[in-house]
């Protein structure tokens, strides 16, 4: 693994893991999520994957307002777009955050069951946070993605 | 409105003050450790310009005005805390996770207890009067592995996270009653969200207590 000092030691907890290790992180940085961040579990999930080294993220929907109680972006209301590349840029800035193409699309989309812009922040966590994480081990462990 | 106090300011503690915060709670966020850049593949409460902060005061920060930062390493609490509604466990360390428990039930507080390991984990509330943490677990363990040990991912301690804030959140609502342990089953096994119901355990000290 000739990674630099600085991604050995952010990723330090993924690496020990079984099924990670480095070429699981490196499986993660090369891939794409596509987001529909409308809803508030999905803005979170977005953000947890760049925390977790995604290499891009790719959402759709997010055009309008970022929520009151977004407690992850600094600055002044903004879109949920705006909001949520500004708070990955802060975090991680390596992940590129850009809107969907017209191609990526259909059952690849990580779209979070009864997600809403106003669901309670504990429960968007929970249901964000769960898809995000299923959506990292898939990454890790399927050969085709 | 008395404050919720949470313990450890790290991948737990972090969605949980968020969390309790935005339902419009007080926090009093406990840590005395300060924020690394290994860190950030799962603390999203914490920005690259947060690094070498204290944790509990970058997180009270982003909680907002009705947070306020320890600095300390519980169960050393200052004086003046305040009155308490409840107390959250987000620690990495079990013999905190009994200190808490305990530390709440000789309060009359509800204690939530959250922990998270590589793919799964698991989230513990019980009333002042419920069985115990130590009804379930009896002992901190001798030997555990922690995160720094096992590894853990990024979004796992979200999901925790949230299932712990909204426990709190509902017992201090008046909905949930008696023990329960959330258990949220490695991911790589199905990943199963299973709920129990914790009965006292008959030759627990709490019982002598009670």
């Amino acid at each position: 693994m000739s990674w630099p000092r600085d991604r050995q030691v952010r990723y330090a907890h993924h690496v020990l893991l079984p099924d990670v290790g480095g070429r699981g992180q490196d499986r993660i940085g090369a891939a794409t999520a596509v987001i529909d961040v409308d809803g508030r579990a999905g803005q979170l999930a977005a953000l947890y994957l760049a925390a977790a080294g995604v290499g891009a993220l790719a959402l759709r929907g997010g055009a309008g307002p970022a929520p009151a109680q977004f407690p992850f972006a600094d600055g002044p209301p903004t879109t949920i777009v705006d909001a949520l590349a500004g708070a990955v840029r802060a975090r991680n800035p390596e992940v590129v955050v850009r809107a969907a193409g017209p191609s990526e699309a259909g059952e690849a989309t990580l779209r979070i069951p009864g997600d809403h812009a106003a669901l309670p922040l504990a429960d968007a966590l929970a249901r964000g946070c769960e898809a995000a994480a299923r959506w990292l081990h898939a990454c890790v462990v399927d050969e085709a993605r | 409105m008395a404050a919720v106090v949470v313990v450890g300011a790290g991948g737990l503690g972090g969605p949980i003050a968020l969390a309790v915060a935005a339902a419009g709670r007080p926090v009093i966020v406990v840590d005395d450790d300060v924020v690394e850049l290994s860190n950030l593949h799962r603390q999203v409460q914490f920005t690259l310009a947060d690094l070498g902060q204290p944790k509990a005061v970058a997180l009270a920060a982003r909680a907002g005005a009705g947070a306020r930062a320890v600095v300390a390493r519980f169960p050393a609490l200052p004086d003046d805390l305040g009155p308490v509604a409840a107390i959250v466990d987000g620690s990495d360390d079990p013999p905190t996770k009994f200190a808490v428990a305990a530390w709440a039930r000789a309060r009359g507080v509800p204690a939530v207890i959250a922990s998270a390991l590589r793919y799964g984990g698991n989230v513990f509330a019980a009333g002042p009067t419920d069985a115990c943490y130590a009804c379930l677990f009896e002992a901190p363990p001798t030997e555990a592995l922690g995160c720094g040990e096992a590894g853990v991912l990024g979004p796992v301690v979200g999901w925790v996270g949230g299932v712990a804030a909204a426990a709190v959140l509902d017992r201090l609502d008046g909905r949930g009653a008696g023990a329960t342990i959330w258990v949220l089953d490695d991911l790589r096994r199905g990943g199963a969200a299973r709920t129990l119901a914790i009965a006292p355990r008959v030759d627990c000290s709490c019982r002598e207590a009670a």
